[in-house]
């Protein structure tokens, strides 16, 4: 995560200037409009190659965090079946 | 004692599992959202500057909540909520609809019907890396404005 957010303040710090005005609006049309600003200029500045840069960062840690966490719960509610503990 | 409580069988559309579990993510991604907002600022507190020569604002994580609440309103603790739950629903939806819908159609358990621990690891593990990179472009764009604010705010000060 980190790694991502470094990558990313480069890029963010050429856009501060047009966006500090908009960073005095207040309450939560700003953090929508904020994400909808970012989604426009990367659109803008590349198209689809642009949206999906860096899509492969942390691919490996993602297979393993997924597979561990969905089969170590496909085997915890076997066995907690096989006591009969719960009726779902 | 489960006989008591039988539950019926209900047919679920095909499909139905990839709703369900965005709808399940989305509804933990409200409680999760404002711990992310908490996380990235700590992680970020003073990453412009070098170590140690950065003045920590926030002590820890419930003194940074605290602090943000106070100073821009407990709004701002759910800054980006709408990006982060839409990854959510597209990661999560994809990875748990795609696990249920291979447990409903059988093709990770063995005779018993219980957990086949070779096939589910390879079908989660596809499916998180799918549901990652199909949502990759609203990963980004959840940095992109986590970043500016905290940078905006740092400017202008």
């Amino acid at each position: 995560m980190n790694d991502d957010v470094i990558v990313e303040l480069s890029q963010v710090k050429t856009q501060l200037q047009a966006q500090s005005a908009k960073s005095i609006a207040v309450g939560y049309q700003h953090e929508y409009a904020g994400s909808w600003d970012a989604f426009k200029s990367l659109w803008k500045e590349g198209g689809i190659a642009a949206l999906y840069r860096g899509w492969n960062a942390g691919l490996p840690r993602l297979f393993v965090g997924s597979s561990t966490q969905l089969t170590t719960f496909g085997l915890a509610s076997d066995w907690l079946h096989s006591m009969n503990v719960s009726c779902i | 004692m489960c006989e008591l409580f039988v539950k019926p069988f209900v047919y679920l559309r095909p499909g139905a599992e990839f709703v369900i579990g965005a709808l399940a993510a989305a509804g933990a991604g409200i409680f999760t959202n404002p711990v992310d907002v908490v996380k990235v600022r700590l992680q970020l507190q003073g990453e412009l500057e070098a170590r140690g020569t950065y003045k920590r604002i926030y002590k820890n994580t419930l003194h940074a909540g605290y602090l943000i609440a106070k100073h821009e309103g407990v709004l701002a603790l759910q800054a980006g909520l709408v990006p982060a739950l839409a990854f959510q629903v597209v990661l999560n939806g994809i990875r748990l609809g795609a696990y249920k819908s291979a447990q409903r159609y059988e093709l990770i358990v063995n005779e018993q019907g219980n957990t086949d621990i070779l096939r589910t690891v390879l079908v989660s593990g596809t499916a998180g890396c799918v549901g990652a990179v199909v949502g990759s472009p609203l990963y980004l764009v959840i940095i992109s404005t986590v970043t500016s604010d905290i940078l905006s705010d740092l400017f202008s000060q």
